[in-house]
């Protein structure tokens, strides 16, 4: 069997919003369990080696509540993020709210397109509240879409 | 709005990413970073004071050139918050992948 590797893609949909691709060679129906299982998403959801997810609880429905919780295996480094589902689609979109620290709340929306065997996985995650947005819209800061990652490299390269 | 927020919205627009990246070269007047775009400079005023609302130039205090400078600071921290992010993620899909294989290979 051929290994293919695909790339992760981020890009700035808007002022307020980072999306991230990826196609993954399997199924919508796989990847959405793999996404939504707590056993499953323990073995995958870790980052860089040395983390574990010691903390994985996953209400799926609309209105329940997630939580997860990564550390080093001696116990150190702790962090947690949780929130609220607001939508689930099986196997096509999932929405949640997110807290993490003292962050604003963030909006994140996982959409699963199959194609061919494969699935394409979006995350968009809005950074910022809905008052903060429109602050933003209202001072004219929006205009066309396609800015991404690349461009931004651009610039952060020369430094 | 936090550091990081503002720091996107800033970046959001390519004329101002233009500005940045001329700016890497070294200091220059409104006029000089107005040249290379089809805008007027009342325009280039309105970019340069979101970038430095932004954090991301300053103006020199002489009234009539009032050259800008780059500051690097708040793009050394998306720099630093997109690298986690993208590590974070790169590392947790590659097991993922691992991890579908398997879930292909049991479901056959």
């Amino acid at each position: 069997m051929t290994t293919v590797k695909f790339g992760t893609t981020v890009t700035l949909p808007s002022d307020t919003e980072i999306a991230m691709s990826r196609t993954f060679d399997a199924p919508a129906s796989l990847v959405w369990k793999a996404f939504t299982t707590p056993s499953l998403l323990r073995r995958w959801l870790l980052g860089p080696d040395g983390w574990e997810m010691p903390i994985c609880e996953v209400d799926l429905r609309v209105g329940g509540k997630w939580r997860y919780g990564w550390a080093q295996p001696d116990g150190s480094g702790a962090f947690e993020m949780h929130g609220e589902y607001t939508e689930v689609t099986p196997h096509s979109r999932l929405s949640n709210t997110e807290i993490f620290e003292d962050n604003p709340p963030a909006v994140s929306t996982v959409t699963f397109v199959e194609e061919d065997g494969r699935t394409v996985m979006t995350t968009t995650m809005k950074l910022v509240s809905q008052e903060a947005r429109d602050a933003v819209l209202a001072s004219g800061m929006s205009d066309g879409a396609g800015r991404s990652y690349e461009r931004l490299g651009e610039v952060l390269a020369t430094l | 709005m936090d550091q990081l927020s503002s720091t996107f919205a800033a970046l959001a627009d390519p004329t101002r990413r233009a500005i940045l990246a001329r700016l890497t070269e070294g200091p220059a007047t409104v006029k000089e970073l107005s040249e290379p775009f089809d805008i007027s400079g009342p325009a280039i005023s309105k970019h340069l004071r979101v970038l430095e609302k932004a954090g991301l130039i300053t103006r020199g205090r002489e009234a009539q050139w009032r050259p800008c400078q780059l500051d690097a600071t708040p793009l050394k921290e998306v720099a630093v918050w997109a690298e986690n992010y993208r590590r974070f993620w790169d590392a947790s899909y590659a097991r993922l992948d691992e991890l579908l294989t398997e879930m292909k290979e049991n479901e056959e």
